[in-house]
């Protein structure tokens, strides 16, 4: 199975170093989404929420790298 | 492969060195321990060497690597319930509980000494302070189990992660706590985040916040250095007392 690394991009640069292994690209975008909802209920937790932040997905070599922005995995209604 | 007692020893020393951390033993019950007879085997991680509900006739005795015990949802999200370490017997309540509720798995590749039940039931009841002693070792476990049930249920990320580093480096005996402390530390991203109920990433970026703020080094190949052993027992709420009781 292919590896996939999921770095994070909120108020601290967390570069994901070990990875992890996942069916393909469609599974580490889910995975993505998950992690991107979670880091964004921690904030709100703290009591803020910057919908720029992002994970950014990278498929083991580097040869593409998606980003996941919180804003695009949560729903917000006022 | 089966092993005579003596090439075996090192490991039941290191067992009888927790038990007699916290019980008092004679020569005689010493040399008791010593002489359970023993069959090692390697176990790679991944890989269940027990299985829920699946009986075993023996204990498993951690002799290298580290060791989780894991319960899986029935959706497939996991939790890793305990970690066991060099000396430790993973599951010492299996002699009287044979039926497991969890599985073990190895976290890194580790070797463990299968010790039956039938000689830890015949030492137990020729020595009545072993059995005590065996005892106080499995309520040493259920202690530990209640600390994780606080940690997950009441402590943040940070808290969760300072308190299971403190609490792998009191069990592993990498010596008494102390700023620049190194220890084997074999557990990935994905194992943290099912030992702390985290994703991985906030694993990471938790252990990220921890370097930061110059508690911990790593960690690097297997090891992770603990810079400033009280900063990080406060960090997170951890008791040294707590996994060792003395009897």
């Amino acid at each position: 199975m292919p590896r996939f690394y999921f770095h994070l991009f909120n108020d601290l640069t967390t570069m994901d170093e070990e990875g992890a292994e996942l069916r393909d690209d469609a599974s580490a975008m889910i995975q993505a989404a998950t992690y991107a909802r979670d880091m964004a209920a921690e904030s709100v937790r703290d009591g803020h929420l910057t919908l720029s932040h992002r994970i950014d997905v990278e498929h083991k070599g580097g040869r593409r790298i998606r980003s996941v922005y919180f804003r695009d995995v949560i729903q917000i209604a006022e | 492969m089966h092993l005579s007692s003596n090439s075996s020893q090192p490991a039941l020393q290191a067992f009888l060195h927790k038990l007699t951390s916290r019980s008092v033993l004679s020569d005689e019950e010493e040399r008791a321990i010593l002489g359970l007879p023993a069959h090692a085997d390697q176990v790679r991680p991944n890989r269940e060497f027990v299985s829920p509900g699946v009986p075993v006739d023996h204990a498993c005795l951690i002799v290298a690597g580290f060791v989780g015990r894991f319960s899986d949802t029935e959706q497939g999200n996991r939790q890793i319930t305990a970690i066991h370490v060099r000396g430790d017997m993973a599951d010492l309540h299996s002699v009287v509980q044979p039926s497991p509720t969890s599985a073990l798995q190895a976290l890194s590749v580790a070797t463990i000494l299968r010790i039956p039940h039938s000689a830890l039931r015949a030492v137990s009841a020729r020595y009545p302070a072993v059995a005590e002693a065996f005892w106080r070792d499995c309520m040493v476990d259920a202690g530990v189990l209640s600390q994780w049930v606080v940690t997950l249920g009441r402590r943040d990320a940070k808290q969760r992660m300072a308190h299971l580093i403190c609490e792998v480096a009191i069990r592993i005996e990498a010596g008494e706590p102390s700023d620049g402390m190194m220890f084997e530390f074999p557990i990935t991203q994905t194992q943290l985040a099912d030992a702390t109920g985290l994703t991985p990433v906030h694993v990471n970026r938790t252990l990220q916040a921890l370097r930061l703020a110059g508690l911990i080094g790593g960690p690097r190949g297997n090891l992770l250095t603990i810079l400033r052993w009280d900063a990080l027992a406060a960090t997170g709420g951890f008791d040294a007392a707590y996994p060792q009781p003395i009897g």
